[in-house]
């Protein structure tokens, strides 16, 4: 062997070491990475095992997706003559697809956004600097509202601008591009202020907010409609639509006439003399309808958040956003409903309709007033206090001149337990359930806690707290034979093709006194108008029956007082209850020191309601002069409270 | 006669001075030349057998490589036929890298022999001139895209110079080992070349293209090749351990201080520990790659039948495994693995067997770009590491990657051929 060879063997035997030794770890590498990869197809492995359901889901969920919602029409809201006081609108809001604009610029010969932006500008009205300016800051925008709410007949004047038609009836797209209008509904109050309080407001992000609006918004409410897309197994998009449903039409038991001329004679009485509060409630007795409802002040429902017509630019100036939002507040404030006071005399037929009742007085029985009387050391006056007191008056009398000392022999001769068990009977102290929100149950004393003084005070309505629908319910169930009707706001709910899905009829809920007492009462009711102290509210060949009430609010000391008038006509055979209530007139002074005012404001409504119920003149009825009557007058209360 | 007048000669040369190589080289030649001339109807018969063979080729290799290209192409074409440009767009041009890859790569395997990366120039060259391409990223001839400068674009061509980058690495560190020799036995010239085709390379495309995960691959890369061809493990245990302890540190200290990720690494970070919180945004690749990886069960919904292929853009690229996943299911997955596995399994076949070390190093690399993208990319789309942006082997769409690994699978086969048996002695 020639040594080039050995040397050659030496360095090849060298050479296939290394490469063995190469080898060698060539597999090691392959091991472990056969060992890796083992490990990652577990790792897919348990996924799949335990997050597969999970993902699964997800991957479905994504699947679909909702494209577009078909806007659910709102109901209406009626009155019971089919008057309109509340309707959606199908709008249009304009739309400007900015980014598809520009991109569709690129790719077209004429100049589309110049053409769309002077279309626009022009059509709309929109200054066509601040319209390129808008455009131009949201390039990236798909969805810039430009115009909100413009009619169908707007949107179809300007799709005229976008599409072409010639002779032929073939369609061509303008220059003008990339314009949308998005259906939306507006809600409208044609009447504006009219039962403002009672029907509400509705907005677009809370619902309705008040009154009706609030109450029987699910009922108003209909069901959006959706189209929705998704991807099906042939990964095809399919498009699914679920049918709109319009809201449903609230019928309410409001008269429109009647409304409107209590709302009237409200506005009318509060221009020459504003008050604090004036609140009108009509009720049908003989099923609990309530036909009128308003209260001063008001406000416009189509813009409800508009404090300028009740206050002066100077006042709203001096207000922080937070006195703003409780001012709003106070202007929403249904009165009728959602405030409770002491109602003072009125009260007074609901005492003796206990008293003849439980059988501690009949018809007649008469009384001595010294103008004042003491019970547990204080001294409570009547309102002839002044004169002395009535001297000797029958049971009628003492409703007639709306007598306190005989209220309070009534009330102590029924005892307390039995005069707190009547105060609950006529619905005091409880909710009566009329559907409006934010019915306040009022403050009453409960048997066990009920003190003589306390029924004293009670039975001539100070020291108990009532709200306006309670208080002519109660009053409605005693002339009516002592049925006592759940009082209602609505009668109807129809579909949008008029047919009734729901109707609220007429419920008894209670009787409150026998049918001999409310004959009774009716009587002395009428006497009171006809003879006492309610003259003024007599309305020439009409049997008007009622009381007056001049009720001392709390605070005794600010002498601040609620005047107000209960009544019902036919006297024997009442079709209408009326309740008028005028809170701290003459502004906030409040010391008319009589019941005047409200009487003639209730005869104004009286006068112009009854022609139009259609209400018989009846024959019992006469002439009555109220030149001389006596008004019943104001009378201060002890401050009896115990708290 | 001549024979021993010629042996008498040359020993007497010996005597006088040093054999060269270029010397050894003719004798041997010349040897081979007589022995040739000895047998002529032997070697006829031979090469003629070898003719009608073509040449050897690693018919397995060469069968599950088009295997996976073509479970690619069905793929590419699924997840990208719910997207505007279809057929006429992905699936033609990868359609068309592959068709050119395989031209490039059949030349490569035939014609020419690897041993050309013995040569300085050829591998230093290749790998200068990589760095160079990434060099060019900076200037106007490099593209942006999402941010990131990664394609250089000549007309209507482009191409990623990360992918030539990974050949140039693989050459040159190949041949620098090979010339190093015995002195590849010295740690310190471990971390030489560490740092000169690991560190550099690494260091320039992170630097310029903002490109972490091809970073991490090529120093990956050069990790093994090195491990390969260094005798003794300590060193690499070394630097697993240590690397390992610190990256297991790294992320339990993020995770103590931070909630809120305000850079970028760290809402990586985050986003891959709590994906459903980050699903709107850093982790809406993965999380909608777990959901198809989820949703796709043992058998998958049926190829093409992805649903997240919708709602994953680009799904075409680096989560391609997750809608093999959703569309053939666990099954189809493994068996994607089961294919990466015996075509690594043959590389590493070809390495061990290779007739030298540059034969052996050039596989390794070929075995490390693939199975570490693989690895890598199989562990994001599962969400086991941090996302970062590897694409599939063979399988994700991309023309420069698909046309290099086809090159370098060439190199291969090149290898394959001239691995030596009796026949071939």
């Amino acid at each position: 062997m020639a040594d080039y060879e050995k040397i050659r063997e030496r360095k090849l035997k060298k050479a296939r070491k290394v490469l063995r030794r190469a080898g060698k770890k060539v597999q090691v590498l392959f091991l472990i990475v056969a060992i890796l990869l083992a490990g990652l197809g577990g790792r897919i492995f348990y996924i799949i095992y335990t997050r597969g359901d999970e993902y699964t889901q997800s991957v479905l969920d994504e699947q679909t997706k909702s494209l577009n919602t078909v806007l659910a029409k709102r109901g209406q809201i009626q009155s019971s003559d089919g008057t309109v006081l509340a309707y959606s609108e199908k709008m249009y809001n304009v739309i400007l697809d900015v980014a598809q604009l520009f991109s569709d610029d690129e790719e077209s010969d004429s100049d589309l956004t110049g053409d769309t932006i002077n279309a626009l500008s022009s059509y709309f009205n929109i200054d066509r600097s601040e319209l390129i300016a808008k455009v131009y800051d949201n390039q990236s925008s798909r969805y810039l509202k430009l115009v909100k709410e413009i009619s169908s007949e707007e949107m179809e004047g300007f799709k005229n601008l976008m599409i072409v038609t010639d002779d032929k009836g073939n369609e061509t797209k303008t220059s003008v591009v990339d314009v949308w209008f998005e259906e939306t509904y507006v809600r409208r109050y044609p009447y504006d202020n009219l039962a403002a309080d009672v029907v509400g407001f509705y907005s677009q992000n809370n619902g309705g907010e008040l009154g009706l609006e609030l109450e029987y918004n699910d009922y108003l409410t209909g069901v959006n409609g959706l189209t929705y897309s998704y991807v099906d197994d042939g990964l095809e998009i399919a498009n699914e639509t679920k049918g709109v449903t319009d809201g449903l039409n609230v019928v309410t038991t409001i008269d429109y006439n009647i409304q409107k001329i209590i709302e009237e004679k409200i506005i009318a009485y509060n221009q020459e003399k504003p008050s604090k509060n004036t609140a009108i409630m009509v009720m049908n007795p003989s099923n609990g309808e309530i036909l009128g409802m308003a209260s001063y002040p008001t406000f416009n429902l189509n813009d409800p958040r508009d404090l300028t017509k009740s206050f002066t630019e100077e006042q709203l100036g001096a207000m922080s956003d937070e006195d703003k939002t409780n001012a709003m507040y106070d202007l929403w404030k249904n009165f009728c409903v959602s405030e409770s006071y002491e109602p003072g005399s009125v009260f007074k037929p609901i005492t003796v309709a206990a008293a003849l009742d439980e059988g501690v007085v009949k018809d007649g029985d008469t009384y001595v007033c010294n103008g004042y009387e003491e019970v547990s050391g204080w001294k409570v006056k009547c309102h002839a206090y002044g004169q002395g007191g009535h001297g000797q008056l029958t049971l009628e009398q003492s409703i007639m001149e709306s007598c306190n000392p005989y209220m309070i022999n009534l009330s102590i001769k029924l005892g307390t337990v039995k005069f707190a068990q009547y105060v609950s009977v006529f619905g005091f102290g409880s909710l009566t359930g009329v559907d409006l929100p934010g019915e306040t149950g009022g403050i009453i004393y409960p048997a066990d806690k009920m003190t003589v003084i306390d029924a004293a005070t009670n039975s001539f309505g100070q020291n108990i707290n009532v709200n306006m629908v309670q208080m002519l319910s109660a009053y409605c169930s005693l002339i009516e034979d002592g049925n006592y009707y759940q009082p209602h706001i609505v009668k109807e709910i129809e579909d949008s093709n008029g047919n009734v899905v729901k109707s609220f009829n007429q419920t008894l809920i209670k009787q409150t006194c026998t049918a001999d007492t409310s004959k009774l009462l009716r009587r002395y009711l009428f006497s009171t108008v006809n003879e006492g102290t309610a003259k003024k509210v007599a309305v020439k060949g009409y049997s008007v029956a009622g009381k007056t009430g001049t009720a001392q609010k709390a605070n005794r000391d600010e002498q601040k007082w609620l005047i107000s008038f209960i009544g019902h006509v036919p006297a024997d055979d009442p079709q209408i209850a009326i309740y008028v209530i005028i809170d701290e007139p003459d502004g906030t002074t409040g010391t008319s020191g009589s019941s005047a005012d409200v009487l003639t404001l209730s005869h104004d409504v009286l006068e112009s309601l009854l022609p139009y119920l259609g209400i018989y003149e009846d024959l019992t009825a006469s002439e009555i002069n109220t030149q001389n009557s006596e008004d019943e007058l104001t009378v201060e209360v002890p401050n009896t409270t115990q708290n | 006669m001549a024979n021993d007048v010629r042996k008498r000669s040359t020993n007497k040369r010996n005597t006088q001075k040093d054999i060269s190589r270029t010397r050894i080289n003719r004798q041997a030649k010349k040897k081979q030349q007589n022995y040739i001339k000895s047998h002529r109807r032997k070697k006829r018969f031979r090469l003629n057998i070898k003719r009608k063979a073509g040449f050897y080729l690693d018919y397995s290799l060469m069968f599950i490589m088009l295997l996976l290209i073509g479970v690619g192409l069905v793929m590419v074409y699924s997840s990208s036929s719910t997207t505007k440009e279809t057929i006429f767009d992905i699936l033609k041009s990868q359609v068309l890298f592959a068709v050119v890859g395989i031209f490039f790569m059949i030349l490569e395997a035939r014609i020419v022999d690897y041993h050309i990366y013995s040569k300085k120039w050829v591998s230093y060259g290749l790998y200068i001139f990589s760095l160079f391409l990434v060099l060019l990223l900076l200037t106007p001839l490099g593209k942006n895209v999402n941010g990131a400068t990664r394609w250089i674009g000549l007309g209507s061509f482009s191409f990623m110079p990360v992918e030539v980058v990974k050949v140039g690495v693989i050459a040159a560190l190949s041949f620098r080992i090979v010339n190093l020799g015995d002195r590849m036995n010295n740690t310190f010239s471990l971390f030489w070349l560490w740092f000169f085709y690991g560190v550099v390379p690494a260091g320039l495309l992170y630097v310029i293209s903002n490109n972490l995960s091809s970073a991490i691959i090529i120093s990956g890369m050069c990790f093994i090749i090195t491990f390969v061809a260094f005798p003794g493990y300590k060193p690499f245990a070394a630097v697993v351990g240590v690397g390992g302890a610190f990256a297991t540190l790294l992320v339990t200290r993020l995770v103590s201080t931070l909630n809120s990720g305000d850079n970028f690494r760290h809402a990586r970070i985050l986003a891959w520990l709590h994906p459903e919180d980050y699903a709107d945004n850093k982790a809406y690749q993965t999380i909608h790659g777990l959901y198809a990886i989820g949703s796709g069960g043992l058998f998958g919904k049926g190829l093409g039948k992805s649903m997240v292929k919708i709602k994953l853009p680009e799904a075409y690229n680096d989560m391609i495994f997750t809608i093999i996943c959703e569309e053939l299911g666990l099954f189809g997955a493994l068996c994607v693995l089961l294919a990466f596995s015996v075509l690594l399994w043959r590389i590493a076949h070809v390495a061990k067997n290779a007739p030298d070390l540059l034969g052996a190093l050039l596989c390794t690399g070929v075995f490390a770009h693939i199975s570490l993208q693989v690895l890598v990319n199989i562990a994001v789309v599962t969400n086991t590491i941090p996302n970062t942006g590897v694409t599939l082997p063979f399988i994700s769409k991309g023309g420069t990657a698909l046309l290099i690994l086809l090159m370098e699978m060439g190199v291969v086969f090149n290898v394959s051929s001239q691995i030596k048996d009796e026949l071939n002695e």
